[in-house]
């Protein structure tokens, strides 16, 4: 990953662009459309924050 | 036979080949090395799509009485008593005026545009834990019912092929036919994206609990 293992905290996330060029969107965006409660077709970025002590957690980013 | 004609001979057979294989294709794709050809009754088992305009609908019917007892039995653990939901399960009922709001309640009353398509979700999908092993009147009754919870019909209403059809669902012409996304415009980042101080944790599954820890060994693998 090119990343230096300092044992500091850490946010892993991918986003994906598909064949028409359409962006994946942070879930941020995707609430500003569609709200917070759109159950189906949640297809924002998911984020995975890793802590020092090797816990990982599913967080959001504002 | 010269050499000319076997060179001659080649390409005719390839044409006839090909011409002789061309109107086939549309139908039959050939065998890959795998797999046969289905039945009628194995086609049959998986053709059992209901449609908003009641296509697809079998025989039979069933009452919102038949599906007061059906629900209780198989539905009311999970959807609630009177479609209110568990825990976390899907609700059945309310949620009127809040499809516009922060949090939306998808429910039959306030989502649901067709009543044949509640049949169709409900026969192919419940109960949860056991998909199709409800009978065609049994889904016609559970039908029946739910839609009597969310006061779309009467008491006395009976689901059959040509009653669903002529229920109109209080968010039909709330639809917008057209699919709208993409609905975000998200741009393509490659570099420097953000700043590390101006990323902010603003929710975390931590501490909440939210994973059930059952699942044997894996358990005590997790930090203490």
């Amino acid at each position: 990953m090119g990343r230096a293992r300092d044992g500091r905290p850490a946010l892993v996330a991918s986003r994906v662009i598909d064949e028409t060029g359409y962006v994946q969107p942070t879930i941020a965006q995707l609430r500003t459309v569609r709200g917070s409660n759109s159950i189906y077709h949640n297809n924002a970025i998911q984020t995975w924050q890793v802590k020092p002590d090797g816990s990982i957690y599913d967080v959001q980013l504002g | 036979m010269s050499s000319w004609a076997r060179r001659g001979a080649v390409p005719l057979l390839l044409i006839w080949a090909w011409l002789d294989a061309a109107p086939a294709n549309a139908a039959d794709p050939g065998f890959f090395g795998y797999g046969t050809k289905p039945t009628p009754e194995q086609i049959a088992g998986w053709d059992i799509d209901a449609r908003g305009d009641g296509s697809g609908l079998p025989d039979g019917k069933g009452t919102v009485a038949q599906g007061e007892e059906i629900y209780a039995q198989q539905c009311a653990a999970c959807h609630g008593t009177f479609g209110e939901g568990e825990g976390r399960y899907p609700k059945l009922t309310g949620g009127e005026g809040t499809l516009t709001g922060d949090r939306p309640e998808p429910t039959v009353g306030s989502y649901w545009p067709f009543a044949p398509t509640l049949w169709d979700y409900i026969n192919r999908a419940m109960p949860f834990q056991a998909p199709r092993s409800l009978s065609a009147a049994d889904v016609y009754a559970l039908t029946a019912y739910v839609l009597n919870l969310n006061n779309i019909v009467p008491n006395d209403f009976v689901a059959d092929r040509d009653s669903l059809p002529k229920v109109k669902m209080p968010n039909r012409d709330r639809f917008i036919w057209q699919d709208p996304r993409p609905d975000t415009v998200a741009e393509a980042c490659m570099k420097d994206c953000k700043h590390p101080e101006d990323v902010k944790v603003m929710s975390s599954a931590e501490g909440k609990d939210l994973t059930p820890r059952t699942t044997g060994p894996l358990d005590e693998m997790r930090p203490q």
